[in-house]
């Protein structure tokens, strides 16, 4: 029990409704396992925004592309 | 997850005991059998108490004891420490071993006290390296909620009995919650969306600083998200408000089934009370008018040949010329005896004396009598029409008179039926039902006013905030230092729109499963399956029972159907949602009967080839047709006594 167990349908769904972008798919997979792992309060902005810095990036050139 | 065992110690009626739940490949049902008062709650009490520090299920009895086992209370010296503790051992998925612990410690005073000195939770389980790592404080907590979240647990650790209050309780947006957290969209709701928010949040207030323009437009769109906020927000109160309503007036409408209404009963009474009272005053009337028709009548009736004949000499009379007599009488005899005219004072001469004999002879009446028979004519005229005219108006009164006593009748026939109806009914109770109905009915139309008028405001407060996002995005454009952050910007919008679409997509499918489930559950349970049709799990999540013949049936369900529905509910959120916890279940079937109570059974041992279930029994619910079916598929079976001081159980393995 060292995660959350992530219900299949969460990241089926997000698969689903992000299929023209890997950057943003990976993103936000990240993301759902990284709070299965905090449960409790923690302090996430650092984080969050590590990853947006770097995705929205990727993202861009991946939109461009 | 599972639990692998408990272990109490000095926790209530548990001086010392170890519950273990070893599973088999083929089932994980496990029972404890126990008599009222031998602890079988306080074994749910127990994990309640170690996982969240409460004992929802407490009977009344329990509460007025302390959590510390009275055989020890009695065997520990003044001043010496007492520890209970209540451990949950559990296996995750992967079969990690995590075991939570709850102690208190307690201290015996000079005079017998026990005084609680404080308690701590904490929880041990293997760090990569296999040593055992002790966690506390909210991470600890945090792991409870990864077992099960405290706000559903009664979705994992119930009491049969309580199942029957809990469409009554539990409103549609209780089981949204429940279903939200278990299916996890919740995660994705109050986390992923919610922080992703707040950091989009941060970056435009950081690119407001740049370009008063932009915080111009940032604003704006803030307001604008308030609003819809706030609409939201009331669009929710108003539906939960509709629920609550819906479920009273179901309640209510239980209670009243077959109950005359008392109210209106009452009221048509008094409408008819009152009508009696003025169709009696009315008949008094018309009998008091055929009274005085007869007396006024009955005279004349009686001097009918009197008036005929008086009448008649009258017509002669008048015929004659009679009537009224040409002279006075004695006017001509006082011309006579005075020998001169009483009018102009000449004296009578031969032929004048002559003419006014001729006229005393043609008067035959006196002047006098003629005046009584010509005043007699008009009257005498009179009583003959009313005589005439009285059989007319006799008829027509006495007509009257059967109509009111018909009606008369009627009423009081009417009045007895509603006394009837009423009889053996407490007036005032029903009459306070009724009107809690009324009030229910009423708060759920004018709520249904309000929520269309806030769909409404709904719409524009969505437009708005559309809007002001492309105002803000093109202001965001706009400014070259501004770059960087736009493109986050557009990341986390893109980003909340696949969470949003996600979770909206979930909320939709988890609906639909568990929509499915209860159904396949509730009509495997029930034995009346051609009683009912339908069960719907309505977008409020709501639910509803439909009867063969199309109405909602929800209020006429018996406890033990409400206790099936619910359970089927409850099992179909484990199924619909993987969410992979065990099931514990005080008094499972005690209040279902006959082939319920054995589905129920059948349904348990099934669910328990995938999900652990735990199930606290009175010996008759473990009655021979239930034993048959579980005692072959359970793998652990407990009998519950209580040593005989009362202040112990003892636990002994069937």
């Amino acid at each position: 029990m060292s995660n959350l167990k992530i219900n299949e349908r969460i990241i089926e769904g997000i698969r689903e409704n992000s299929k023209d972008n890997k950057v943003m798919q990976d993103f936000l997979i990240d993301l759902i396992y990284e709070e299965a792992e905090h449960l409790g309060t923690w302090w996430y902005k650092d984080i969050y925004k590590k990853r947006i810095d770097k995705c929205s990036e990727d993202w861009e050139e991946n939109n461009e592309n | 997850m599972r639990i692998e065992k408990i272990i109490l110690k000095n926790y209530r009626q548990f001086r010392q005991a170890k519950i273990s739940f070893l599973r088999r490949n083929d089932s994980d049902l496990h029972y404890v059998i126990g008599t009222n008062g031998t602890g079988k709650t306080n074994i749910l009490n127990a994990i309640n108490w170690c996982l969240y520090n409460d004992e929802p299920h407490l009977s009344k009895d329990s509460q007025r004891l302390p959590v510390v086992n009275l055989q020890t209370i009695d065997k520990i010296g003044i001043g010496k420490d007492i520890e209970v503790a209540v451990e949950v051992w559990a296996e995750t998925d992967d079969d990690a071993k995590v075991t939570f612990k709850r102690q208190a410690k307690f201290i015996k005073s000079d005079d017998g006290q026990i005084i609680h000195q404080g308690t701590k939770f904490e929880l041990m389980t293997d760090d990569e390296r296999g040593n055992t790592k002790i966690i506390t404080g909210e991470e600890a907590d945090g792991w409870v909620e990864r077992f099960v979240p405290k706000s559903i647990r009664e979705f994992f650790f119930f009491d049969g009995e309580q199942l029957d209050n809990y469409f009554k309780e539990a409103t549609g947006q209780n089981i949204q919650h429940a279903v939200f957290q278990v299916s996890q969209i919740d995660l994705l709701e109050n986390r992923v969306e919610r922080k992703l928010q707040e950091i989009l949040d941060d970056y435009t207030k950081d690119a407001g600083k740049m370009n008063p323009k932009i915080e111009i437009a940032r604003a704006k769109l803030e307001q604008a998200q308030s609003q819809l906020n706030e609409v939201q927000k009331r669009i929710e109160e108003c539906k939960k408000q509709i629920e609550i309503s819906r479920i009273k007036i179901v309640e209510f409408a239980d209670k009243l089934k077959g109950v005359p209404d008392i109210e209106a009963l009452d009221q048509e009474k008094q409408l008819l009370l009152e009508n009696f009272k003025n169709t009696k005053d009315l008949l008094k009337a018309k009998k008091i008018e055929k009274e005085g028709l007869l007396i006024e009548c009955g005279s004349i009736l009686m001097l009918w040949p009197a008036i005929e004949m008086a009448t008649k000499v009258i017509e002669e009379k008048k015929t004659k010329r009679e009537l009224p007599p040409p002279v006075d009488k004695g006017f001509l005899e006082d011309i006579l005896r005075n020998e001169s005219c009483s009018v102009c004072g000449r004296s009578l001469d031969e032929r004048s004396n002559k003419r006014v004999h001729e006229l005393l002879g043609e008067v035959e009446f006196s002047s006098e009598t003629s005046q009584r028979l010509v005043q007699m004519e008009n009257p005498l005229w009179q009583f003959k029409e009313k005589a005439e005219s009285f059989d007319k108006q006799r008829k027509s009164t006495e007509g009257e008179i059967t109509s009111l006593d018909k009606v008369l009748n009627g009423i009081t026939q009417k009045i007895s039926q509603i006394d009837s109806q009423m009889a053996g009914y407490k007036d005032e109770q029903i009459r306070d039902w009724y009107r809690e109905r009324k009030k229910f009915e009423d708060i759920r139309d004018n709520n249904q006013l309000l929520l269309g008028g806030l769909l409404e405001n709904r719409k524009v407060a969505e437009s708005t905030v559309e809007e002001a996002k492309s105002e803000l995005d093109n202001e965001l454009k706009k400014e070259k230092k501004a770059k960087g952050l736009a493109k986050k910007v557009a990341f986390c919008t893109r980003a909340l729109e696949i969470v949003r679409s996600t979770r909206e997509a979930m909320m939709a499918e988890a609906r639909e499963r568990i929509e499915i489930e209860t159904r396949k559950c509730f009509f495997g349970l029930v034995w009346k399956t051609a009683t009912f049709k339908d069960i719907k799990i309505l977008p409020d999540y709501s639910i509803s029972l439909i009867h063969k013949m199309g109405y909602e049936c929800m209020g006429s369900l018996s406890a033990g159907e409400r206790e099936l529905l619910a359970l089927s509910f409850t099992l179909a959120l484990h199924q619909a949602s993987g969410f992979d916890s065990p099931i514990l279940i005080d008094t499972p079937v005690a209040r279902i009967s006959g082939l319920n109570r054995e589905n129920v059974a059948k349904v348990l041992c099934e669910v328990s080839t995938y999900k652990q279930i735990v199930l606290l029994l009175t010996p008759d619910e473990h009655s021979k047709d239930v034993s048959k079916i579980i005692d072959g598929r359970a793998c652990g079976r407990y009998l519950l006594t209580l040593s005989s001081d009362e202040n112990q159980a003892i636990l002994e393995v069937l």
